[in-house]
């Protein structure tokens, strides 16, 4: 059987849609993105708002550094919003083992609570209480569900085990729907 | 496979950017990209709204006159009055890549304030002279012969200000790249600020110099209240081998980060920016460019000039107001032409602004003086701070 010649470009990577190699496009590629960016980024600072700004000014300037560089050239928002997580990782890693070890004896303690309808939960509110949660639960729930990161490129993100940040995750889940219900009662 | 429900929450969730901080960031990136890209298209970067944002204000810009300021006296030194409130803060600078050596157009050590045990004594030679430029950075930066440095190639430019021009640098010293790549927010009392990166914890050993908005030290004399986000306080800082002090050049302030350089290097370094950044003495004569007359003091104190000598408040705001104290000195509009004039540093004590004594040489001969008070232009607004950088360090 024969069919229409295979387009050679058809398993080429898409090019990056934006070129920042001009300022006029830096400055364009940053307004259609840093709404995005931002939003992102608060979700991994749970809902702080200067910790998102840090985070994405930070992210932004990275790329401005490269672009004016000439190493970078076209990007999408995925460029800024991994240098901005790569930051935010980098400062949650800085945090000390010991509260990360006090931590988990912690959660031990923790009871299950039954997972609420997520549907039904407003965004504000469940931002809000994402705020609650310790940093690294915080960050693996967005990594795996935001990101839609495997669990094992969770635990590489985490610096951690594939079966630590399989109970990380467990926690993070059980912790955020324990706040979530405990918000909705009032 | 369906979604995950809280997948699809948590994607949902998410702050907008305020539309303040994404003004300020942009303006923020805008700076950082004319200073580290050149367009090779050309093209114009898009402006928002009506204007360049505050912080590409250059605070020096081209068409406005640049003031050089060179204190001297035959054989004589200015030193600066001791400071005694400690006054140093935590460097933040503009994020400024590979920056080798920026001179700023029209700097001169008129004045050296100390912090914290000692002044800054200025030896600048044997030349008295005022100089003015219409525009841009000053040509009048070339070395004396008072200074055996060698003089470094331009620097990149710092977003904000004038095109670098050459500084001499003390003989022994070498312009190295500074990189400080890291932008902070800093806290202040009235605002958030976006400025900034850390540059104290460069390796070996080095000066820094870096001008230093007013507002970002909280008070002119005092600790608070500006508190660094990081939880460090504007005061004296010195760890180790690092100190910092600040100092008046040309009426601005400027953060003097030394590390594992001793205090003497530091004096010499500023000595030689200063003889090198002054005019020639052969500039000394007919002191005040564009004829010397009340209009070229205008022109060039307009934009700057306010309060002590009221007089030389900006005519374009308040042509009256140069009508009264500066009759006294013989520069009532339309007056004597100035056939002289001496800048005389003295010690700043209102936040962004810093003092000097006028001294003015009549046609006849008589030396009259009054005092002037500069204030910054971008203390108004941090962001507006513009800042240069220089790095050193011994061979």
């Amino acid at each position: 059987m024969t069919g229409p010649p295979p387009d050679p470009s058809a398993d080429r990577p898409a090019e990056p849609p934006f070129a920042v190699d001009t300022p006029a496009g830096f400055v364009a590629f940053y307004r259609a993105s840093v709404g995005e960016v931002h939003r992102y980024l608060s979700r991994l600072a749970g809902g702080d708002r200067a910790l998102a700004e840090d985070l994405t000014q930070e992210a932004f300037l990275a790329l401005a550094r490269q672009a004016g560089a000439g190493r970078v050239t076209r990007v999408d928002v995925g460029w800024v919003i991994v240098a901005g997580r790569r930051r935010f990782l980098d400062h949650i890693r800085s945090q000390g083992r010991e509260a990360r070890r006090l931590e988990q004896v912690a959660v031990e303690v923790v009871a299950p609570a039954a997972e609420p309808d997520w549907s039904t939960v407003d965004p504000h509110a469940a931002l809000a209480q994402l705020g609650r949660l310790p940093e690294d639960q915080r960050t693996a729930l967005v990594l795996r569900y935001v990101d839609d990161l495997s669990t094992a490129a969770v635990a590489t993100q985490l610096d951690r085990s594939v079966a630590a940040t399989e109970s990380l995750l467990a926690r993070a889940r059980r912790e955020l729907a324990r706040l979530v219900s405990e918000a909705r009662r009032g | 496979m369906a979604e995950d429900p809280l997948a699809g929450l948590l994607r949902r969730t998410g702050l907008e950017p305020g539309p303040a901080f994404a003004d300020e960031l942009e303006a923020t990136l805008r700076a950082e990209l004319a200073g580290l890209a050149t367009p090779t298209t050309g093209e114009p970067v898009p402006a928002r709204g009506d204007g360049p944002p505050a912080a590409m204000v250059p605070p020096t810009v081209a068409g406005e006159p640049v003031v050089t300021l060179s204190t001297t006296s035959p054989g004589g030194s200015v030193s600066s009055t001791p400071n005694t409130a400690p006054r140093s803060r935590r460097v933040l600078l503009a994020a400024a890549a590979a920056l080798i050596v920026v001179g700023v157009a029209g700097v001169a050590l008129a004045l050296s304030r100390g912090v914290g045990d000692e002044g800054v004594a200025v030896d600048a030679g044997p030349a008295t002279s005022v100089t003015t430029a219409a525009t841009g950075p000053s040509s009048t930066t070339e070395p004396t012969a008072a200074s055996t440095a060698t003089t470094a190639a331009p620097g990149v430019p710092v977003p904000g200000w004038a095109a670098p021009v050459a500084v001499a640098l003390p003989p022994g010293w070498t312009a190295v790249a500074a990189d400080c790549p890291d932008p902070r927010t800093v806290a202040t009392s009235a605002n958030r600020a976006t400025t900034a990166g850390h540059c104290d914890d460069r390796p070996g050993p080095s000066i820094l110099i870096e001008p230093l908005p007013r507002d970002l030290d909280g008070t002119a004399t005092t600790c608070q209240p500006a508190v660094l986000a990081d939880g460090t306080t504007t005061c004296e800082r010195a760890d180790g081998a690092t100190k910092r002090r600040l100092v008046l050049v040309d009426g601005q302030d400027v953060l003097v980060t030394a590390t594992s350089v001793g205090d003497a290097e530091v004096d010499a370094a500023l000595r030689s920016l200063a003889r090198t950044a002054v005019a020639p003495a052969s500039a000394s004569t007919g002191a005040v460019a564009g004829g010397g007359s009340t209009a070229a003091l205008d022109a060039a104190f307009g934009p700057i000039v306010t309060g002590g000598c009221a007089a030389l408040t900006t005519s374009a705001s308040d042509p009256a107001a140069l009508q009264a104290p500066c009759a006294a000195l013989g520069l009532a509009s339309g007056g004597a032409t100035v056939a002289g004039a001496r800048f005389s540093p003295t010690t700043a004590d209102e936040p962004g602004t810093a003092r000097y004594v006028v001294d003015v040489t009549l046609p006849g001969g008589e030396l009259r003086s009054a005092e002037v008070t500069i204030a910054y232009r971008w203390a108004a607004d941090v962001r507006q701070g513009a800042w240069w950088l220089m790095a050193i360090q011994p061979r």
